[in-house]
């Protein structure tokens, strides 16, 4: 591997950026008129792989989400999430679930590396994003039951926009259609605390955290809601300032599609 | 605005005062200064923004005793450096299609003071399409009308065409603003509003543009320390009828403002040199002396014009 150097932390930035590569790829092939399939590679090989894949969670649904594709147990990224969530299991996985699998010990000190980066995020941050992968795992025909969180957002939306917006740009893979929840609902009520974390990180030239917001601007506005901001320039000016990050281009992507259809 | 917020956005204009009127004497005009001075930022302009911010106290009328008399020795400084509006008048004359004579003229006219002959011009200057006209920055083409305005409550302009044209007027992408479209966008709304007099003088669409943006703006200039925007941004924030940013700021620029009342205008060190710390910090004296006068006006129901 060209990363073979690198530390645990690098090579695993780099696995989350090549499977952001691999759902933009899948943006363009999943997008077209005939619903073809991603390209036919296989994912998780590596560890590594499979941490990203956890990471990414819903995001690498995403394009058959957008496209509306039917989702199914072959799809290989249903394979290899399925593969990752037995190889990181989330805390909330129930206690049968947890019980039926073979850890050895190697895979064990994987699962605590991968829970210790996740929890940098907040319980709740994790909780909901675990819950918008297995969702959508389950619908492609793998079972994987994961309970909403308890904690489903800070309280005070309008007065608290700076901290709420920041926590739902962590939430920005549940921005997708057809998932639905009391984040989602949250969403619709504050698209104006939405708007307001979206002009503060583009002013503070935080475009990740921006794009990740605008998505659930963009999300409400597919809905029919009204977005505070035009989200087309929005997501041009990320595109052109924002960066390499495929990560970021895939919020920025995902977000574009979701604006597409009203935003003229 | 709870009571706690309002004694802190007066205490904040109070000690600013104080420290500009304790401070005067390094604004002085230089001896022999004569109305073809080549540096307006010297001393010129400050001493206008002086007598803004020592008109704003005395037309408001909610500073306490001591307050609305150190604001009318200040007034009355400024309008004795311009030799009781002659140096003004001069340079109107001189320059007819220069506008900050009357600009200036209209501070003393808010605090009291008339100057006849620079009425008259004014008023003539008023009817001139030429004057109208003048090539500048559409923020500043409201600051002439709202000085025309002042010096003649009887003047009439298009206003919906004059705020149209600047930039907040166009409710832009508010996530473009820079530091100096900062400045361009709260003078908008001050000559608009006449600095919270007219509140009902901003455009609606404007108003909740504001009201939207605004805390986001005040957030992200409070972050990086920029006092003196920030409080440019609360002056802007009691021009609305309702107040929409982050109280707080106040608690903010409270700790930011030293003992002897300078408010330093960003995080950068404050100059040793008495006459230099003047000079960098003046603009910042004048925005919280504003700031806390309107704010506090707009609380007590004392402002507004007809």
């Amino acid at each position: 591997m060209p990363f073979a150097e690198a530390s645990p932390q690098e090579e695993f930035s780099l696995a989350v950026e090549r499977m952001a590569v691999r759902a933009l790829d899948a943006l363009d092939s999943v997008g077209g008129a005939g619903l073809t399939a991603a390209p036919a590679t296989v994912l998780g090989a590596s560890t590594a792989d499979l941490a990203a894949v956890r990471i990414l969670g819903a995001d690498l649904f995403a394009p058959y989400l957008l496209a509306g594709a039917t989702l199914h147990s072959g799809l290989a990224e249903a394979v290899a999430m399925a593969d990752a969530f037995r190889l990181f299991p989330p805390e909330q996985l129930s206690t049968q679930q947890v019980s039926t699998q073979q850890l050895n010990e190697q895979q064990l000190n994987e699962q605590q590396l991968s829970a210790r980066q996740l929890s940098l995020q907040g319980p709740s941050v994790v909780g909901w994003r675990d819950w918008a992968a297995a969702e959508v795992l389950s619908r492609c025909g793998h079972p994987a039951v994961v309970r909403p969180p308890a904690v489903v957002t800070p309280d005070g939306v309008e007065s608290r926009w700076q901290e709420w917006s920041l926590w739902m740009a962590k939430l920005s893979p549940l921005a997708v259609p057809g998932l639905d929840s009391p984040v989602h609902e949250s969403a619709r009520r504050g698209l104006r605390a939405l708007g307001r974390g979206t002009v503060r990180a583009m002013l503070r030239r935080d475009y990740r955290t921006a794009a990740r917001i605008a998505r659930w601007l963009a999300l409400g506005q597919s809905s029919g809601m009204e977005s505070p901001l035009r989200l087309e320039p929005l997501f041009q000016h990320i595109r052109l300032f924002g960066g390499p990050s495929a990560r970021t281009a895939l919020d920025v992507r995902v977000g574009e599609r979701l604006a597409r259809a009203v935003d003229r | 605005m709870n009571p706690e917020v309002l004694r802190t956005a007066h205490g904040v204009g109070s000690r600013a005062l104080a420290w500009l009127h304790d401070s005067r004497q390094f604004g002085s005009l230089p001896p022999g200064t004569d109305i073809e001075f080549t540096d307006p930022d010297n001393c010129y302009k400050p001493l206008g923004e002086t007598a803004l911010a020592a008109s704003m106290v005395l037309r408001e009328g909610v500073a306490g005793p001591g307050e609305l008399s150190a604001a009318q020795d200040l007034l009355d400084f400024t309008w004795e450096q311009f030799r009781a509006g002659d140096f003004l008048f001069e340079r109107q004359v001189r320059h007819p299609m220069m506008t900050d004579p009357l600009e200036t003229y209209a501070h003393f006219v808010r605090g009291g003071h008339r100057h006849a002959s620079m009425d008259e011009v004014a008023a003539h200057l008023s009817t001139l399409d030429s004057f109208r006209a003048v090539e500048m920055m559409p923020n500043r083409r409201l600051a002439v009308a709202n000085a025309q305005r002042v010096i003649n409550p009887g003047y009439r302009c298009d206003w919906a065409a004059l705020a149209a044209d600047t930039w907040l007027g166009s409710t832009p992408e508010p996530w473009m603003i820079d530091w100096m479209t900062g400045y361009s966008m709260t003078h908008a709304v001050f000559h608009l509003t006449d600095w919270g007099a007219r509140p009902d003088g901003l455009p609606e669409p404007v108003v909740e543009y504001l009201r939207t943006w605004l805390p986001v703006w005040a957030d992200v200039w409070q972050e990086v320390a920029q006092w003196d925007l920030l409080g440019e941004l609360l002056i802007v924030d009691a021009c609305l009828r309702e107040s929409v940013c982050d109280p707080a700021s106040w608690q903010r620029l409270a700790q930011a403002q030293r003992e002897d009342g300078l408010l330093p205008r960003d995080a950068e060190a404050v100059s040793d040199d008495p006459a230099r710390a003047f000079k960098d910090h003046e603009h910042t004296a004048v925005v919280a002396i504003v700031a806390g006068t309107v704010t506090l006006a707009r609380s007590l129901g004392s402002t507004r014009a007809a």
